[in-house]
């Protein structure tokens, strides 16, 4: 899996590569490099035949839509990375917090049913005791 | 009031469920759980069961082994991740993800066309054949020789500190060369 994006990553390089020397024999164009502005411009469409050849081995690559938004703004996509995994710790942490405190709430529950309904109660401890063995 | 008898051989798979008193499978019981004192289940094998003395009393849930309050980071392996990630800084800008890249990528795409989010909404056409140019196509890109206007040669350039010193040099140069690329597209 990793081979294949190195490999698609090398053949980008090579492309941006041979754009940007495009782009430099164009900015002061001379007589004499119109033969290798040609040389170029055949080369760039080799170089997009070899990154189509890329895509059938691709196609089960999925890229999750909102680091779009992060390289669009011009920020680093491993920014989102770490945004979710914060807002992951963070529901963790949240959630945890909830379960804890219905627990507590459960235990001082029961406690002061106990007080006002202890025959009620030993009966429910009862029969919950059934279920837990079942 | 006496239903009338059926023969066996009048049951047919064809006749409607209503018919025979039993429920299809088609159509779901609804959860009555915890509503009733009894739960009565009719049918071949039907049978009275009691649920309890107590109102809305349900059967606890079966335990599951990954839970709110389990450290799903840990569970899932990705301690190292959020350490490499969360624990030290990371560099907001598009650059230091893609250091080799020319050009000034730390803008918004939004500014010079070169969004992502636009080439999902608006796709560029797909499914022609690459070939390479002929003769008479590489005729179209005969260019005028000299260099390019201003606001065209920044864009293949590296942005970076120590070329502003150059800048300061090169002014004179520049506003020498503006003039000849203004005079020569008149």
């Amino acid at each position: 899996m990793a081979e294949k994006f190195e490999a698609l990553e090398q053949q980008l390089e090579l492309f941006i590569e041979n754009t940007r020397q495009l782009g430099i024999i164009v900015s002061d164009f001379q007589p004499q490099g119109q033969n290798v502005l040609n040389q170029k411009i055949n080369t760039m469409v080799t170089e997009m035949q070899e990154i189509e050849k890329f895509r059938p081995l691709l196609q089960d690559v999925h890229v999750p839509l909102e680091v779009f938004n992060y390289i669009d703004e011009g920020k680093n996509p491993n920014l989102y990375t770490k945004d979710c995994l914060e807002k992951a710790l963070d529901k963790n942490e949240n959630v945890k917090g909830k379960m804890d405190n219905l627990k507590r709430f459960k235990g001082l529950l029961m406690v002061e049913l106990t007080k006002v309904f202890p025959n009620e109660m030993n009966m429910y401890r009862a029969l919950k005791g059934e279920d837990r063995l079942k | 009031m006496a239903e009338p008898i059926r023969r066996p051989d009048q049951i047919s798979p064809r006749s409607s469920p209503r018919d025979r008193g039993s429920r299809s499978p088609a159509c779901p019981r609804p959860d009555s759980t915890g509503t009733l004192k009894t739960t009565i289940s009719l049918g071949k094998n039907p049978s009275v069961k009691h649920t309890g003395p107590f109102y809305c009393l349900k059967d606890i849930p079966e335990q599951s082994e990954i839970t709110g309050s389990t450290n799903l980071l840990h569970h899932y392996g990705l301690e190292h991740s959020y350490n490499k990630f969360c624990g030290k800084k990371v560099k907001e800008e598009l650059s230091a993800f893609l250091p080799h890249l020319p050009g000034n990528i730390d803008i918004p795409g939004v500014q010079d066309n070169s969004s992502l989010r636009l080439l999902i909404e608006k796709p560029p056409i797909i499914g022609k054949e690459l070939t390479q140019l002929s003769g008479l196509s590489l005729a179209g890109f005969r260019l005028h020789p000299g260099p390019l206007p201003e606001q065209y040669r920044m864009l293949h350039q590296l942005p970076s500190k120590k070329k502003k010193h150059k800048k300061h040099k090169k002014e004179g140069e520049k506003t020498n060369a503006l003039s000849e690329a203004q005079s020569k597209f008149k």
